[in-house]
């Protein structure tokens, strides 16, 4: 699987099989090790008072990731994908949605999600549950990968011509190779599952996933959704 | 006069997990951490330490990047250098040693005191 401007070149075998247990379970073991790590740290009663509360937040806050995760699994297997009815919705709402949930993982990292732009922008049809879900993936891969402390921005933006509303993920991460900044250049440590996993839900919504790598530094995971006609029947 | 704390250079591209280690080697070590083995090149360049933990998967190029470049310089090549990493089981040690390499840490069965005795017992060398 590669990110080039535009597509991503994602399979579509599903994640039913080997390879993608042994995906699942690459994944998880990271965070889980830090879980491991971070409790026996607590058992030890060595941590002052501080150092205590930030444990407990990280504990908190990688749990709530790794469910984040293994709820995608779960609803990823192709026996799921059918039970999600689309509707028109406001993207915004969902944006707005994703920046409450993963706001305190951000401020923990001593990093800030924002939107961008506040232009109004036609309601999608999407899945709610599915298209939150996608956002957020893209933004915890954001954190992940983007080791700097530039602002990662959830965008909207009109492509009228295609009758399409890309939503996406930008970040301002640092060329890699300079100082301690790893970028954003094809991370050893991802197995390509999240990115999978967002393929499936955008192709349950008639969408499209793709990622566009900047010039100025950075990068864009975005999803593109059909406009809903309701509005521009008025 | 108070003894200096030796320097070690901990080398581990997640920030929580690293700040776990950091607070445990700081009670007897002084740890600078980085993040990538770019970053740790040009650390050790500045000033080598006396332990190298490194993490082998990273984001960006791996530790093998790192391990040999220590090992085209003679003075970093003797550098001891212990391997934290979740791939332990993969890895094992075997190979390792031509590339300074003195002991492998599985990530998911490390204690404190594993650590502690792992990193004491090879600045002692």
């Amino acid at each position: 699987m590669s990110v080039e401007d535009g597509m991503l070149g994602v399979g579509d075998e599903g994640l039913g099989n080997d390879w993608g247990l042994l995906m699942a379970a690459h994944e998880l073991k990271s965070p889980l090790t830090l879980v491991r790590q971070l409790a026996i740290e607590l058992g030890s009663s060595e941590a002052s008072i501080n150092e205590h509360q930030r444990i407990l937040q990280q504990l908190r806050l990688t749990s709530e990731k790794m469910l984040r995760l293994t709820t995608d699994l779960t609803k990823s297997t192709s026996t799921q994908m059918h039970l999600f009815p689309t509707e028109s919705l406001q993207p915004r709402a969902v944006i707005q949605d994703v920046t409450s949930e993963l706001g305190p993982l951000y401020e923990a990292h001593g990093r800030q999600l924002s939107i961008r732009n506040r232009a109004k922008i036609p309601p999608v049809i999407a899945n709610r549950d599915l298209l939150r879900r996608v956002l957020c993936n893209f933004a915890d891969n954001a954190l992940h990968y983007t080791s700097d402390e530039s602002v990662v921005e959830l965008f909207m933006q009109l492509q009228r011509e295609r009758s399409v509303v890309r939503i996406g993920v930008r970040d301002y991460a640092s060329v890699a190779g300079k100082n301690d900044k790893s970028g954003t250049d094809h991370p050893a440590s991802s197995s390509g599952l999240g990115l999978r996993i967002a393929q499936q839900f955008a192709s349950a919504m008639n969408g499209t996933i793709g990622a566009i790598k900047h010039r100025n530094g950075g990068a864009s995971f975005y999803i593109d959704l059909p406009m809903s006609r309701q509005m521009t029947l008025l | 006069m108070t003894k200096q704390k030796p320097s070690v250079l901990l080398v581990e591209d997640d920030d929580w997990l690293a700040e776990s280690y950091i607070r445990q080697l700081s009670a007897y070590t002084r740890v600078q951490r980085v993040r990538s083995s770019q970053a740790a090149i040009d650390r050790i360049d500045e000033q080598p330490p006396k332990l190298i933990i490194l993490d082998f998967v990273l984001d960006g190029v791996n530790g093998m990047t790192l391990l040999h470049e220590l090992q085209s310089h003679d003075d970093l090549a003797i550098i001891p250098v212990v391997l934290l990493t979740s791939l332990a089981d993969i890895l094992g040690q075997s190979g390792l040693d031509e590339y300074g390499v003195v002991t492998v840490l599985d990530k998911a069965a490390l204690t404190p005191l594993m650590l502690e005795q792992t990193v004491k017992r090879y600045l002692a060398t």
